[in-house]
């Protein structure tokens, strides 16, 4: 009884056991018959839709690869492609190294300021989308913040062209999207591991770098390593953020996607492109999650 | 005292790119603020004027109210669903076997890897093929579907990292399953469930892309947004925009202050039971 | 009515009076004979003659296209005279509806407008379906040019019609007079490296070959190899000159607003009046002797889901009325279809396009053609949509 009280310090470091006696896995199923009706089924005819031969905005007749010909095929779509995965990538290393160190702050450092802090950065989940996008013209623009600032300080002459309208105001348009949401998925992955926890690691003898390593490495790999990968999939498929800010060059594979289903009418192209780029992004989950597994990354283990 | 120094100095570094990424992620928001009280329709500087016109004019129209209700009305069954089913399966997943788990976790998480445009269109094509008639219902379903996976990434994150030694502790004195859920388990991530749970609101709230594809005769507010682009836009969007966010943050700072005095009320009662906090 | 009609037919002659009777045709009997004929006069060619009459309307109406066509103000008398009520989704951008419709989306759906160039595709699709004319007797307040069928827009070859014309528009060159102080001549303008990412363009992909086409002498909806590989030269090297093309016409609007552009191809009237409500009059758009524009044009259309037929047909027959398109166009800030109503418009909405001209303005800037859907010996409307991708990232 005793050591209820005592052992909620436990040091997070190596792995867990499968612990209670409830079936787990039957509570996911609610969710799971949903996901199931809803979403693999309508998935599957479209996996369907993506070897029939195209119509015009319809799908018809015999079974072919040629959409996924098309789709490799088509030049656009390799230009795209290269470009989604350079800003998705520069989104995702941005949003997750920023995220961080907010997250750790948040957690350990913020005191009385975490609510407010967390406040404002949930605030701006709230201010829609669009709305979002369209102020980043305000700021980015020739006539905006920063150019009439820049301008007001004497610093240029002419406003700077470079800001706005390609890959550059995509990227921060998408960071400050995601961001949020990784600050909150990471103060989540912070959340149990309390200040006094540490501070014991700390008294076992711990150093800072083991500290980081043994202990808050562990806790937040794996969902830093999702979020990152979040992120990145989500910034490739967006069409919305590059169509508005993003110039001739800051398109993105979504927007070809975009185009296939509603302007082209060639549904099999766009489905065939949505699928490679979700093999794609299984094919890094299921990496990330060896490279995990392998540098013993992926679980916790409390240890009494 | 080389550590300590070391400690804060991590801590300050930590704090000066907090304040940096606030400072990033608010002046937008400022910017948005500013222009909805603008006194011409221009969404850029220089800002001649302030007026109220916007405000009136989103107040007065018929569309926009009705587009919020029906915004609030799916956002509203979606963060609801997505929090009890959401809830049960990360718990689940969290406290399962690998293989299977990261199999199942998988297929969770891929609604996020496909592009609401193609969401949409196939719930859409699927609706249509099982008969079912298209409406805010469709809309909420989905929503859910949409939303789901970021719910469960917060969640998960939270209920894989939590302690279970308390969980076994209370299951070895006999607590059942569920007393141990809602009673030992809840009471130490519900801030996180809460915050996923708005998140689960807020996307909600805020999709359009898979929204017109299953929607009935009838639009939401960011459809309502959205089909304005045709024209110019005006600070009519601002306008919706910092309401969002106005209406949010009183909701939030209430709910927050309420369960906070909850919170040290129960702390103060049993400080053994006090949660890592 | 039936009643009456037995009455007027029977004529005086059995109309029942005391004098008449005593075998009297007295004055009083004449007076009051020719009385009944006249009213009969009266109301007989509304009861005899098959002439079209407007159906009832009730119920509601579910429409979807773009904001605003469901005039709220507009057609507000109407509706709450009526009862109706009208349910709308609207749409970001034209391709929107077919994707909905053909996704499953069309069912109840009673009301469309389809673009003057999306008549061919959406034929094909067979979203159209045929209006009867007899039910919408203010058809004949069109202005000449929209009664006439152009191009088969409208009335197809065989003479069902398929929509009703709603409102229309031109686009041009529009540019910044404050900052470019003489009006364009001519595209080449657009080329100057002196404005080299101060040109806007819209993501419309068939407006733009077309436009492009007529500058380089030729014809989008009949091109061959060649002259397909030479417009798409032209756009890409366009492109180029641009910070990219906007999503929508509004979007172009709101750039030359932030003075991000001062030069647009495809460049709509209507954004004069979009600058001035933002505080920035000198947008101004004009159609060059070479090249000149192109006009596009909005037609109400049922599609097949339609259930509440009739009030449509009643709506667009109210939306025929001088006063009411006059009050719609000024409301959308675009031109009006129905005669008479030019004169009832403000300065601002009358001054956008040359009514007293109509005829020759749209000769200089003609209703939009689309490449064919399918064609052996012409680059396709799919082909062109594909290219216009690749549009988008040149430059």
């Amino acid at each position: 009884m005793a050591d209820i009280v005592h052992t909620g310090r436990a040091t997070p470091v190596a792995w867990q056991e499968a612990a209670t006696t409830v079936r787990p896995l039957l509570l996911t199923l609610p969710a799971a018959l949903g996901l199931l009706v809803f979403f693999v089924a309508p998935l599957a005819a479209f996996l369907v839709y993506s070897v029939l031969t195209a119509g015009l905005f319809s799908v018809t007749g015999p079974l072919t690869l040629s959409a996924y010909g098309r789709a490799l095929g088509t030049e656009l779509n390799g230009v795209l492609a290269a470009n989604s995965a350079l800003i998705g990538l520069l989104a995702a290393t941005a949003t997750t190294a920023f995220a961080l160190p907010i997250a750790y702050w948040l957690r350990y450092a913020a005191g009385r300021w975490q609510l407010p802090v967390l406040f404002l950065i949930t605030a701006s989940m709230f201010a829609s989308y669009l709305v979002r996008i369209y102020a980043w013209r305000t700021i980015l623009g020739a006539n905006g913040v920063i150019n009439r600032g820049l301008e007001s300080l004497g610093l240029v002459d002419e406003p700077l062209g470079f800001l706005l309208y390609n890959r550059f105001s995509v990227t921060i348009a998408l960071v400050h999207i995601f961001l949020p949401y990784v600050v909150l998925v990471l103060f989540a992955g912070f959340r149990p591991l309390s200040p006094a926890l540490l501070e014991s690691a700390q008294d076992l003898g711990a150093d800072a770098w083991q500290r980081w390593r043994r202990v808050i490495m562990p806790l937040i790999a794996a969902p830093a390593a999702t979020s990152f990968l979040f992120v990145l999939i989500l910034s490739a498929s967006d069409y919305v953020t590059p169509q508005l800010i993003g110039g001739t060059s800051g398109l993105l594979l979504g927007v070809q996607i975009q185009a296939n289903f509603k302007a082209v009418g060639d549904w099999p192209q766009g489905a065939a492109i949505s699928f490679l780029m979700l093999a794609a992004f299984v094919a890094c989950y299921g990496v990330t999650l060896l490279g995990l597994r392998l540098l013993r990354l992926d679980r916790i283990r409390w240890v009494s | 005292m080389g550590e300590l120094m070391q400690g804060s100095l991590r801590s300050a570094t930590a704090g000066a790119v907090t304040v940096l990424a606030v400072l990033f992620l608010v002046l937008p928001l400022a910017v948005v603020v500013l222009f909805s009280f603008h006194e011409t329709a221009s969404l850029s500087f220089p800002f001649t004027g302030f007026s109220l016109r916007w405000y009136e004019s989103v107040f007065a129209s018929a569309e926009f109210r009705e587009a919020t209700k029906n915004s609030l009305i799916v956002a509203t069954a979606v963060s609801a669903t997505t929090l009890v089913l959401g809830s049960l399966a990360a718990y689940g997943l969290s406290r399962s076997d690998s293989r299977v788990r990261d199999a199942l976790a998988l297929i969770f998480f891929l609604p996020i890897t496909l592009p609401g445009l193609f969401l949409g269109l196939g719930l859409l094509v699927f609706f249509v093929g099982i008969d079912i008639k298209l409406s805010l219902a469709t809309v909420a379903i989905a929503h859910f579907v949409y939303v789901l996976p970021y719910f469960l990434l917060i969640a998960k994150a939270a209920l894989d990292r939590m302690d279970p030694a308390i969980e076994e502790a209370a299951a070895d004195l006999g607590a059942g399953p569920w007393t141990v859920f809602f009673r030992v388990t809840v009471p130490q991530v519900w801030p996180v469930l809460a915050g996923a749970t708005s998140l689960a609101f807020a996307l909600s709230f805020d999709e359009f892309v898979i929204t017109f594809f299953v929607i009935g005769p009838q639009s939401t507010l960011p459809l309502y947004i959205w089909s304005g682009l045709r024209r110019t836009i005006d600070p009519s969007i601002n306008t919706i925009s910092t309401l969002l966010m106005v209406v949010t943050l009183a909701l939030f700072a209430i709910a927050f202050a309420f369960t906070l005095r909850t919170e040290r009320r129960r702390d103060r009662a049993v400080p053994a039971l006090q949660v890592p906090a | 009515m039936k009643a009456h009609r037995q009455n007027s037919t029977a004529g005086i002659g059995k109309n029942v009076d005391p004098e008449a009777r005593q075998g009297h045709l007295g004055r009083r009997a004449l007076l009051r004979g020719c009385g009944a004929v006249l009213v009969a006069a009266g109301w007989a060619p509304s009861l005899f003659a098959a002439s079209p009459e407007v159906p009832d309307a009730s119920g509601v109406i579910n429409f979807m296209s773009w904001e605003g066509y469901d005039f709220p103000e507009q057609m507000k008398a109407w509706r709450e005279a009526h009862g109706v009520e009208v349910q709308s989704t609207y749409m970001g951008s034209h391709d929107d509806i077919q994707a909905k419709i053909l996704g499953g989306g069309g069912a109840g759906l009673d009301l469309i407008t389809y673009g003057s160039s999306y008549k061919e595709l959406y034929k094909g699709l067979k979203i159209l379906t045929p209006i009867d004319e007899a039910k919408i007797p203010n058809l004949k307040n069109l202005l000449p040019f929209f009664a006439s069928n152009v191009q088969n827009i409208w009335v197809d070859a065989d003479g069902t019609r398929t929509g009703v014309p709603a409102d229309w528009g031109a686009i041009g060159i529009s540019y910044d007079s404050a900052v470019i102080a003489e009006a364009p001549t001519s595209y080449d303008i657009l080329f100057d490296p002196k404005y080299k990412g101060k040109v806007g363009m819209p993501d419309d992909p068939l407006g733009a070959y077309g436009q492009a086409a007529r500058v380089l002498g030729l014809d989008s909806s009949k091109m061959t190899e060649e002259h397909f590989k030479t417009v798409t030269d032209w756009l890409k090297d366009l492109a180029k000159q641009t910070k990219g093309i906007s999503p929508s016409y509004g979007d172009v609007s709101t750039r030359f607003i932030a003075g991000d552009i001062m030069l647009s191809f495809m460049g709509w009237a209507a954004y004069k009046s979009f600058g001035a409500a933002a505080g920035k009059n000198t947008i101004e758009t004009v159609w060059p002797e070479k090249g000149g524009g192109l006009s596009f044009s909005n037609a109400w259309a049922i599609p097949p889901g339609a259930d509440n037929i009739d009030t449509v047909y009643a709506w667009i027959n109210e939306t025929l009325r001088p006063d009411v398109n006059a009050a719609t166009a000024t409301f959308l800030v675009g031109g009006v279809v129905v005669d008479g109503a030019a004169q009832l418009l403000d300065a601002v909405t009358a001054a956008l396009y040359p009514y007293d001209k109509l005829e020759e303005f749209f000769a200089l800037a003609p209703l939009q053609q689309d490449p064919p859907l399918e064609s052996d010996r012409y680059v396709t409307r799919q082909r062109v949509l594909a290219a216009w991708q690749e549009v988008k990232s040149a430059g």
